[in-house]
């Protein structure tokens, strides 16, 4: 989105092709999560969907899935087809892609975690803050500063909930100590509106974020999408998969071949092509254009994914405290943990559960659903779950490729294997977590926290990356492929490193930063 | 074991008071049957059979084999119709009341203590009486 909207500024036409499922309308736009019990005529459909599919039944592994208004996100494509070897990957097929999705954290990333891109942070610092103007952010510059370069366009932020306050001002009372180990908490940083920007209004309070912002105050892509739909110089082609490009015989890109719904290929002429199709399927498109040009079947090295750890707790402290429907329904609140390697800061958003479905919870509650449901409501309000975030690195046994079965379809193959030191860290970083919240007056309940398999967090990156020396399969500085004249990637594909911190606001400035290149 | 319409609805209406001490109004009735159709909650065999027939003689007898089937059968049929009907009851109204917040200061821990206290008798209530029937379920399909 944000290249096409860079592209277009930029004096450039941009056709983009989109499988593009589309998200159902937005319900009872006023009401809270608890109000849409009342005025919805069917809220069990709402909910739990029409086949039930929001429920999470015993031994599902994950507390929380997507909702079912969120199911166009997932809704796959017949013709991409997987194999995956220690890897749990999520596609998006849907309009506006897996930041749909997205629980709004947008954290610019340092110097020391751009040491392997071919820029730094003062490069990249321009794109942040257009990105910041385009979408909003909201946040606060405090002990986590360092962490999150402050950039313009931040907007005060969020009204906190009791929970969060007690656990900042827990942080605040100690403040000295927990910086002389190394932890530091502070406001997340949020794509979410805390005053009008152009014409979105600030954040209501109506806690249903995970089932979709009704106002799009928290920032999903399909604002910038709807924004280029009103450009002349802008065309939209949805239902359209595509297959891979196509180039002459000076290896320059004159177009794409796309699969329409019906199965019918078309080729779309084009005087360059940006794949923003997330890295997994950017790189599939690079490997079947490959095949289709020379026959060849590549192998694309370096795939990573942040490590992902839930460590769900318990705040003694608020047991008893009432709690108020009407509060931004994700983390307001974040650690960070410094490393001897700052390129190694371990990244800890804290979600206190406000309003959100019960029976996962209660569920996993050592007892019978009867005595979980008393136990959950007089503990309710005391709940969270630290989402504890690690970096990854580009490895040469990580790869992608294709394969295909006897008359079968040509499958995307993914192979993931930890790093040596993959336990270790998980280990390190869990216990050091667990001793901040500790700290921080809450209790981790043993046994509970899960280490989420490996490609959980949906932050792909690093199949052909930029920079470095000038071999195929990698792309230049500006995005540019090194292997296919006027052909450019503009997502996570390029990434040389993936630091703990989530991907998606360098993806964006990225993007911009491709397409100003261009 | 109810595998049919009516079966379902003295299920719903069982597990609605088991769960929340409420009446299943016919929303949630017909909420349950649907989810029938989409959810696999079936067969009921083997000792999901037993946990089934236990759980259907009345609420108390509910929660002692859930509460059996959650350390010795996790994955039963019963716990998965709960779990269904949980999620059913706190997606409507006015039985979402009953996952709300509630409780302040020194009454909510004495109400934490005393649920604890239920949990814990429910427990050794299903040992004992789920247990054996458990054994001769696993000796009577040939698995012990």
């Amino acid at each position: 989105m944000h290249f096409a909207q860079t592209a277009i500024e930029g004096g450039h036409s941009v056709l983009m092709l989109d499988v593009g499922h589309e998200s159902p309308p937005p319900v009872a736009q006023g009401a809270t999560f608890d109000e849409l019990k009342e005025r919805l005529d069917d809220p069990v459909g709402y909910l739990l969907g029409s086949d039930f599919q929001g429920v999470t039944l015993p031994g599902s592994g994950e507390f929380y899935g997507l909702p079912p208004s969120k199911d166009f996100v997932l809704a796959p494509r017949r013709e991409y087809v997987l194999k995956e070897w220690g890897f749990a990957s999520l596609a998006s097929f849907g309009r506006g892609g897996l930041a749909e999705a997205w629980t709004g954290g947008v954290y610019p990333w340092t110097d020391a975690e751009l040491a392997d891109f071919p820029f730094g942070y003062q490069d990249l610092l321009p794109h942040y803050e257009e990105v910041a103007r385009r979408i909003g952010i909201s946040g606060a510059v405090d002990d986590l500063a360092p962490f999150f370069p402050s950039h313009a366009d931040l907007q005060s932020p969020l009204r906190l909930d009791v929970h969060s306050e007690r656990l900042l001002a827990t942080y605040a009372s100690r403040r000295d100590s927990f910086r002389a180990g190394g932890c530091f908490a502070g406001r997340s940083r949020i794509a979410v509106l805390t005053a009008q920007h152009e014409d979105r209004g600030p954040c209501t309070y109506l806690g249903r974020c995970l089932w979709g912002c009704p106002h799009a105050a928290l920032y999903t892509p399909r604002v910038t999408l709807e924004r280029l739909f009103a450009r002349p110089e802008f065309k939209y082609v949805g239902g359209s998969y595509v297959s891979h490009c196509v180039w002459d015989g000076a290896r320059r890109v004159s177009g794409v071949v796309v699969v329409r719904p019906d199965g019918t290929e078309e080729t779309v002429a084009a005087d360059a092509v940006a794949l923003a199709a997330g890295a997994l399927s950017s790189a599939r498109i690079m490997l079947e254009s490959v095949r289709r040009a020379t026959g060849e079947v590549l192998n694309l090295a370096g795939l990573m994914d942040n490590q992902q750890i839930l460590m769900p707790f318990l705040n003694p402290g608020m047991i008893g405290k009432a709690t108020n429907e009407r509060d931004y329904q994700y983390h307001q609140v974040c650690l960070g943990l410094s490393t001897p390697d700052p390129k190694h800061y371990i990244h800890a958003q804290l979600t206190t559960l406000k309003s959100a479905m019960a029976h996962p919870v209660i569920q996993s509650l050592p007892m019978d659903l009867a005595s979980g449901t008393r136990v959950f409501r007089l503990l309710r309000s005391a709940l969270g779950v630290a989402n504890v975030n690690l970096h990854d690195t580009r490895r040469p046994d990580c790869t992608a490729t294709l394969e295909r079965a006897e008359r079968g379809p040509w499958k995307l193959v993914l192979n993931y294997r930890p790093a040596a030191d993959d336990a270790a860290q998980i280990s390190a970083a869990t216990r050091r977590v667990r001793a901040a919240l500790r700290r921080l007056g809450c209790l981790v309940p043993p046994g509970m926290t899960h280490v989420r398999p490996k490609g959980a967090s949906v932050h792909y990156a690093g199949l052909i990356p930029m920079g470095g020396a000038a071999s195929p399969l990698t792309a230049t500085a500006e995005g540019k492929s090194r292997d296919v004249e006027g052909l450019y990637f503009a997502d996570g594909v390029t990434f040389p490193f993936l630091p703990a911190k989530n991907i998606t606001f360098t993806l964006m400035a990225n993007a911009v930063r491709v397409a100003r290149a261009m | 074991m109810a595998e049919g319409g009516p079966g379902l609805e003295r299920e719903a209406r069982m597990f609605a008071r088991a769960l929340i001490g409420v009446q299943a109004t016919p929303y949630v009735i017909r909420q349950y049957q649907r989810a029938h159709d989409s959810l696999p909650l079936a067969p009921v065999n083997g000792f999901n059979r037993v946990l089934m027939v236990v759980a259907a003689s009345g609420p108390t007898l509910t929660r002692i084999a859930d509460a059996y089937a959650r350390i010795f059968a996790r994955r039963a049929i019963l716990r998965r119709k709960l779990v269904v009907m949980l999620a059913i009851l706190e997606s409507s109204t006015p039985a979402d009341a009953a996952f709300k917040p509630r409780g302040s200061g020194l009454g909510a821990w004495l109400a934490l203590a005393t649920a604890g206290i239920g949990a814990v008798l429910a427990t050794v209530a299903g040992v004992i009486l789920m247990g054996p029937l458990h054994i001769v379920s696993r000796i009577a399909a040939g698995r012990v």
